[in-house]
């Protein structure tokens, strides 16, 4: 479990961090979500004692970073696939990550089976592609077969293959009872990854809360509906109570579920030839709640 | 919520276990292994070309230069060039790390910034001091190989001052000469000290360039600039900077005079290099302590 309390972190006049308190749970996949930015990458430096917090304070299952025994046994992370000394190879560089830690060095070779870079552990790590040296990185975290595991954009960079490689290999960990805390700006990557949610906006908490939840406590349950005769249609509807929009060819109807729409059709004999619920994504939520949140903001084209 | 099974590791494991990885580090990077190449080549390659050059012109020596002349250093020449890039070797074993983003995983394999510190200091020391006395008692053997080949004559070591300076044919001193063994053992301890202060100044600048640039700063242009100054105020300057620390810690003259004025007695400059890099590597430690990484 981490718990973060009153997190605070600034960089001169910026607010990189502010006020920030969450816990991540073990047994699921937590996403961290934000615009670039927000504050993120920041936390989670703060997390692994690298960047020093102005206030609050964190701690991994009840210490605090720098007093873990052996923190790569207790925390995997991955933060930036890039982070590493060019010249050397992928083997040496997890050989020397497995000795700081007194982690047995045969879990090298077992961790570069694992995320597929067996065929080139003696290549020069500055040689990799991006994708390569994300699947290293991965390896790092899972070097020490630690309990928590943080993962800063970790499908950067991969191919599809790859994505739904790491997608698999998160909700495994978790399955296994791991804590695993994922940061992403892509809310699509989310909603089909994690389970819990930590949005934050500007270093600021928006939202901790399951994906579900987040979903149904910020939009209207919505029917889309399309008939020949749509004007009778839409004025039955009205009728019988529920609020509509008209677009070009089709309803937007609210406040009534899709079932009541069907038998009311069929009450006015209008024959159908659309009737859908509509599911806001999770891009569509997190937009509205990040509007204005984000470090840069595009404005439209002129 | 999980419970912790990992036993609580001693500082002195998790030391040795740092210095383990710092070392695997270390030798598998190519820079390491040109780096120390390159300074006993330079080293050993300079020892051969100085020696022979003074022997040749030794008879027709003023009898300052013959005053100044010191038997044990002259062989020893090239660790002045070795220096350069023992000190470039040892700014990059950090400001790499730095440049590249590597720091960040160290530091989050090895939190404890003292830890830290210390492995890299122990494991940049240990391989530099090795190489170091090969660099230095290579280039002695060789250099006085040299200045007996060019018509150089073996001294006992208890030669007087008048002695020296009458002799038509060049001193050479050799190992079995009192006090030169361990004033060529002092000049790679030298080497090593030296390139602890510059993995000290590493790890407060972070960077490569400006790291180099203080230390080439440090060994060459501020005693040249200080050397452009009337003696009296530079004199006590440059006795106690590295570069004639250095000098005088491959002497076995107590008190020898340099270009630019005396010399520290040998193992006062010993002493005095030791406080240097233990003073700028615990401002290194206090800055990595208190930096965001």
């Amino acid at each position: 479990m981490i718990s973060v309390t009153g997190l605070t972190k600034t960089y001169g006049e910026t607010v990189a961090v502010d006020d920030l308190s969450f816990t991540v749970q073990p047994g699921v996949v937590t996403g961290f979500l934000g615009p670039n930015g927000s504050g993120k990458s920041t936390t989670m430096r703060m997390i692994l004692g690298l960047d020093r917090p102005d206030d609050g304070s964190i701690t991994v299952d009840g210490k605090a970073y720098r007093e873990l025994a052996w923190p790569l046994r207790e925390v995997g992370a991955l933060l930036d696939a890039k982070a590493l000394h060019p010249g050397r190879s992928a083997r040496s560089h997890l050989k020397s990550l497995a000795e700081s830690n007194a982690i047995d060095t045969k879990r090298v070779g077992e961790v570069l089976e694992l995320v597929g870079l067996d065929s080139v552990a003696k290549r020069k790590v500055g040689k990799f592609s991006l994708g390569m040296g994300q699947r290293l990185g991965i390896a790092a975290a899972l070097l020490g077969d630690p309990q928590i595991l943080l993962f800063d954009e970790p499908v950067n960079g991969l191919d599809p293959e790859g994505i739904l490689w790491v997608r698999t290999l998160l909700q495994d960990l978790a399955k296994q009872g791991k804590t695993v805390f994922v940061s992403s700006h892509l809310m699509s990557e989310m909603a089909l990854t994690a389970s819990n949610l930590v949005v934050i906006g500007r270093g600021k908490l928006l939202a901790e809360t399951t994906v579900e939840n987040f979903i149904a406590s910020r939009t209207t349950p919505t029917v889309r509906v399309s008939a020949r005769n749509l004007d009778a249609l839409d004025a039955a509807l009205r009728r019988k109570g529920a609020s509509t929009t008209r677009e070009s060819d089709h309803l937007l109807v609210t406040e009534m579920a899709q079932e009541a729409i069907g038998e009311i059709a069929l009450d006015q004999a209008i024959a159908l030839t659309e009737l859908t619920q509509q599911s806001a994504s999770l891009e569509e939520v997190f937009m509205q709640l990040t509007a204005g949140e984000g470090e840069y903001e595009s404005g439209a084209v002129q | 919520m999980t419970t912790s099974i990992i036993p609580a590791a001693p500082l002195a494991s998790k030391f040795t276990h740092a210095v383990r990885s710092e070392w695997t580090k270390i030798r598998t990077i190519r820079s390491t292994w040109i780096c120390l190449g390159l300074a006993v080549l330079f080293a050993v390659g300079l020892s051969i070309l100085v020696p022979s050059l003074v022997a040749h012109h030794w008879s027709t020596r003023s009898l300052a230069d013959k005053a100044n002349y010191d038997p044990t250093s002259l062989p020893l020449v090239g660790v002045g060039l070795a220096q350069l890039v023992i000190g470039v070797f040892g700014a990059l074993v950090i400001t790499s790390e730095y440049s590249s983003g590597a720091i960040r995983t160290t530091l989050a394999a090895v939190p404890r910034r003292g830890i830290l510190l210390g492995a890299k200091a122990t494991v940049l020391g240990i391989l530099t001091l090795v190489v170091a006395e090969l660099i230095t008692f290579t280039s002695f053997l060789v250099g006085s190989s040299v200045l007996l080949a060019s018509g150089g004559r073996t001294i006992s070591g208890n030669e007087s001052l008048v002695q020296q300076l009458t002799s038509t044919h060049i001193p050479v001193a050799t190992l079995a000469t009192p006090g030169v063994a361990v004033a060529v053992f002092r000049s790679g301890l030298y080497l090593t000290l030296l390139i602890l202060i510059v993995l000290g100044i590493g790890f407060i600048i972070r960077n490569t360039a400006g790291t180099i640039a203080i230390f080439v700063a440090l060994i060459l242009i501020v005693p040249a600039i200080l050397g452009a100054l009337p003696q009296s105020i530079s004199r006590p300057i440059i006795e106690h900077m590295p570069s004639s620390l250095g000098t005088a810690m491959g002497s076995t003259h107590a008190r020898t005079t340099d270009y630019a004025g005396t010399l520290l007695n040998p193992w006062a400059a010993t002493l005095l290099m030791v406080v240097y890099a233990a003073v700028v590597l615990l401002i290194g430690w206090f800055m990595l302590n208190r930096r965001d990484a």
